[in-house]
Formats: structure tokens, sequence, C-alpha cells
């Protein structure tokens, strides 16, 4: 009773802090090729890549509770598709960008049909066991896929060969990808998805499709991860199996639970911090997973809501406080 | 409105619900009784679909439901509230409601509409109906056991059923819950014209404001009929009401 109006406007301080920082981060993004020197551009061009990435994953995991285990499978799919369409058949970029989206959202749709008949642990070693089947496809597949040589000197069309060039087409893709994703969250669509998380029994009583919402947020998922897939090819210009192996996934997934599933912008944070330190780490030591396998065990142990989560939990409660 | 016809359903050779018959049409309050482990919460789970009968019929609104997926059944028009609390816990009060009324109006696919200010009005007259409105934009889990209970019939609300099955819907309530609790499905019934079916463990409950009972002793039906009948059954007070007396 106490605070239903204090809730009101902690809700409206929230999302004025919100507001403002994004839009600080948005003018230091804008103007990054002015003060990054190329390597450093590339760095920040590699972590937006991932950001986007890691909030595809946080769609079906955060927000739908499914524990998607192998999110790099659609990332790898959406990589080669774009790859093989420019390098092979010299397709335009647009329409090939748009045929290796297609084929992410297939692969999902099929893999997800197969998994969402499965709960927790079972679905989440399914997506597991399914992508790991498709990476031994693009593997072993030397006459399509290069094998384990991966697919080099892809021809991205001059705009976007160029550092500055790839960035911002990068962060357009990524902002508006982000966007869209904020968007479907908060719609009828997402907050049913989150109670399908909470409570899937009880959805179903009140005549939710569970399996159907499930599917849903799985192949949506994919298809940010193949979006991001395009965009690493066009940073990186080549693609190798490796970006699709199961541990690429793993690190994913720990950007995300690092960062804060709940939250919108946790495995952003995730992806933030832990690209930062695997590069700075490496620069100081040579034993640098050591120490990043050390703070990541620190923080689960400690912010198991992870970085946002917690920050969100704190900045609430002193809002509270205060108004009440 | 509702039939239910032999309905049997075994466990590994257990009878749970052992051919049980109730049937529902000019009553509008129908109580379930029986001792713990009788078979109530079992037969509401096979009406509702979310387990499927070994043999038996249900009809509802002179449909054959049995065996239909929980989510069709609701959509049938019948709904139901839960025993042991089950709510949507990381939602506010009001999206817990929201999300019912979204689904009944098959809006939950919709995809690129903020959905805070959807079904508003629909949602607040629920609240309001049930006395939540006013914790409207807390998160569900700071409500006390008996509003969550309330709002457990809340959610069931939000589908605008034509009939609601309530599952023990004052177990673990305090005297003065309860009793806003029964004035709360006497409404429900008297103005907004629901059928209500319910299980129920307080006797004075029952007879009080419940048209019909039907009993179950061990899975089976030992008696149906209106209570002044039941209470003197035989049977019925060698089996249960002899505990009480």
């Amino acid at each position: 009773m106490l605070n239903i109006m204090g809730d009101m406007s902690i809700e409206r301080k929230m999302s004025w802090v919100k507001l403002i920082s994004i839009g600080i981060i948005v003018i230091v993004l804008l103007f990054a090729p002015a003060y990054l020197s190329r390597y450093y551009l590339y760095l920040a061009t590699l972590i937006l890549v991932t950001i986007l990435f890691a909030t595809s994953l946080n769609l079906p995991l955060g927000y739908g509770g499914l524990l998607v285990l192998h999110q790099a499978t659609f990332y790898g799919v959406g990589a080669y598709s774009f790859a093989i369409l420019l390098k092979e058949t010299g397709t335009p970029v647009l329409p090939a960008a748009a045929v290796a989206l297609l084929s992410a959202l297939i692969l999902a749709l099929f893999i997800g049909w197969i998994c969402v008949r499965l709960r927790g642990l079972y679905f989440g070693f399914l997506t597991l066991a399914m992508g790991q089947l498709v990476w031994a496809i693009v593997y072993r597949w030397y006459d399509f896929t290069g094998g384990d040589d991966g697919i080099h000197a892809i021809p991205v069309p001059d705009m976007i060969r160029s550092e500055i060039g790839a960035y911002y087409v990068i962060l357009a893709v990524v902002i508006v990808s982000l966007l869209l994703i904020y968007r479907v969250v908060k719609s009828p669509f997402g907050l049913t998805l989150q109670a399908v998380r909470d409570n899937p029994q009880r959805c179903e009583s009140v005549g939710i499709n569970i399996r159907n919402h499930r599917l849903i947020a799985f192949v949506m998922g994919g298809g940010f991860a193949g979006i991001a897939g395009v965009l690493f090819v066009i940073l990186e210009r080549s693609v190798a199996p490796p970006i699709m192996f199961w541990t690429h996934s793993v690190e994913i997934l720990i950007m995300v639970l690092l960062g804060g599933m709940f939250t919108f912008l946790g495995p952003a944070f995730g992806a933030v911090a832990l690209t930062l330190l695997a590069t700075f780490f490496g620069i100081f030591t040579e034993y640098w997973l050591l120490f990043l396998g050390s703070i990541k065990i620190i923080m689960l142990l400690f912010l198991p809501q992870g970085v946002l989560g917690f920050v969100e939990e704190k900045i609430t409660s002193k809002i509270r406080n205060k108004t009440v | 409105m509702l039939r239910v016809e032999k309905l049997e359903k075994s466990f590994d050779g257990f009878m749970a619900v052992n051919g049980v018959e109730l049937s529902l049409d000019k009553e509008r309050v129908v109580a379930v009784i029986g001792p713990n482990g009788a078979g109530k919460t079992t037969l509401f789970n096979l009406i509702t679909g979310h387990l499927s009968p070994t043999r038996g019929k249900v009809w509802f609104k002179n449909q054959d439901i049995t065996g239909l997926a929980p989510h069709r059944i609701c959509h049938k028009g019948l709904s139901r509230s839960f025993q042991l609390i089950n709510i949507f816990p990381q939602l506010t009060v009001y999206e817990n409601v929201q999300v019912a009324l979204l689904s009944q109006q098959k809006k939950v696919l919709k995809m690129l509409t903020p959905s805070k200010a959807m079904l508003e009005e629909e949602t607040y007259s629920i609240l309001e109906k049930v006395g939540l409105a006013d914790y409207a934009g807390i998160q569900c889990t700071y409500l006390s056991y008996g509003d969550q209970k309330i709002l457990e019939m809340a959610i069931a609300l939000g589908n605008k059923p034509e009939m609601l099955m309530l599952d023990e819907p004052t177990a673990g309530m305090s005297p003065e819950e309860t009793i806003s609790t029964l004035r709360l499905i006497r409404d429900l019934a008297e103005k907004e014209k629901l059928f209500i079916l319910f299980t129920e463990h307080n006797m004075n409950v029952v007879f009080d404001i419940a048209e019909k009972i039907m009993v179950m002793q061990q899975g089976r039906t030992i008696a149906q009929g209106l209570p002044a009948e039941v209470r003197a059954d035989k049977q019925v007070q060698a089996a249960y009401l002899g505990e009480e007396s």
C-alpha cells in the first residue's frame, strides 16, 4: 500500500536515468572513429557484434527461460551463408544478408521445432547436440564450406570495406536490432513470454500455447544471432568453424549471465566487459585465462543476478527508500 | 453446463479417480468435498486438461472436451485457479491479470505494440472487483498469502470465463479473509452470472454457499445433491462428516 505512488515515480526516475545514459552512450559511439585508433575501432566493432549476439541469446534465455546452450549455431549459419553467397556466387550484399538471415531462421525453426518438446536441461542438451551436428557438417564439408580452413578474403563491397564504413554499418544494424528486440520484449508477446518462463503450467490454464510461444522466441533469437553472424563477416571478411563451436556459445552464455539475464542491457554489458577483459588480460599476462576464470567465478558467486541486475536492484531500493 | 461421465484416472494401477459422475446445469455454485487424497484435485486436472483420463468423458456446453490441451479448454470459457499459489512471480499484480486478458483476447502474439497500456480498463475492472486495484503496480510476490490467493482467482477471471473452477480457494486464509473470499465467490455467481465449481475442506464454508454438493471418497462419488440431502446421507456421515462432529 505504501509505495504504489512511489513505484510510479521510481519507474519515471529509472527511465530518466536510463534515457540519459543511453544518450551518452549513443554520442560516444557515434564519434568513436574520431578518437579511436584503428585497432581500438576494430575492437569496438567486434564488441558491437558481440552485443547483438549476446542479446539475441537473451531473448529465449532470459525472457523465455529456455536453456539455449548452442546459440552460436545460428550465428555461424548466418555468417557462413553470407560468406558463401558473396564469395561463390557474387550475390549483392543486401540479398545475401537477407538469405543469410532466412537460413538462420529456417535452421532455428527446424531445431526449435524438435527441441521445444523437451524442458530444462534436456532441451539445452538437445540444442547442444544439434548445434554440434551442424558444426560437424561445416567442419567436414570441404567443397562447400572450406572445412577447417574456413573461407577467407570474402569480397565485401568497398563502402563497408574500410574500418570506418564497417563500423557505422554495424553500429546502425546493431542499434536497429536492439530497438526491435526491445519492442518485442515490451510487447504483449514479450510479457507473455516472461509469464511462460515464470509459470508455464499457469500459462496453459489461461489459454496460452506455451510450446508455440517458446518456439517463436527461439526462432527470433536465432534470427538475430544470424544477423550478428553477417555483421561478423563484414568486419572480419573471413569465417572458420570455431565461430560455431560449442565453446563459443558458452562464452556468450557467460556474458549474458554475468551482465544479468533479467535485464535488457545486461547481456550487452557482459559482452563489453568480457571482450575487454579477454583483450587486456591477454596483453598483460600469458596466464590471462586464469585471471579471467577467477573473475568469472567471483562474479557468479557474489552477483548471481548479474552486474546490471545487481545495479538495478540497488538503484530501485535506494529510490524506494527515499520515497517511502 | 458441465457434465462428467464415469471419469477414471489410474496412476500405475492406483485409481485416483474412479467412476466419478458430476453434472452442473441450473446450480451456479457447486462444491466437491472429500477427505485428503479423495481425488478432488485430480478430478479438477482431468476436467481442465492438465491430465488426460484413462476412461470416461467430460462435456462442457455440450461439447466433448475430454483430453483437449489446457489452453484449448480455457478458450472455451472454462477457467481455473489452483490449490497451491500459482501466479507469475516476477510480474506485477497488474501484469498477472493482464496476461490472462491478453490471452483471452488472442493478443499474445502481438509483437510491435507496447503492452503496458493494453486492456488497462478491463484489467483494472477485474482488480477492483476482487479488491486488489491498490496493489496494481507492485510485484505480486510482495502480496500477503491471502491476497496472492485472491490474485490467483483474479487471473482466472482474466479469461472472462463462463465457468470458474476454484481448487480450495480459502485454504490457508485467516477467518476474515475466508469470509471476504466467500462473499466474493457469491458475488461472482450472482452478479457476474458465473458458474462456480470449487473444492473445499472447511465444512461450514461449503454448506453456507454451495447450492449442490458432490462428495468424493477414495476416488469415487459417494453422494451428490442439495446440501441438506448430503448432510443427511448416512454414507457421507460415516465417511466424512462423522470426523468433524
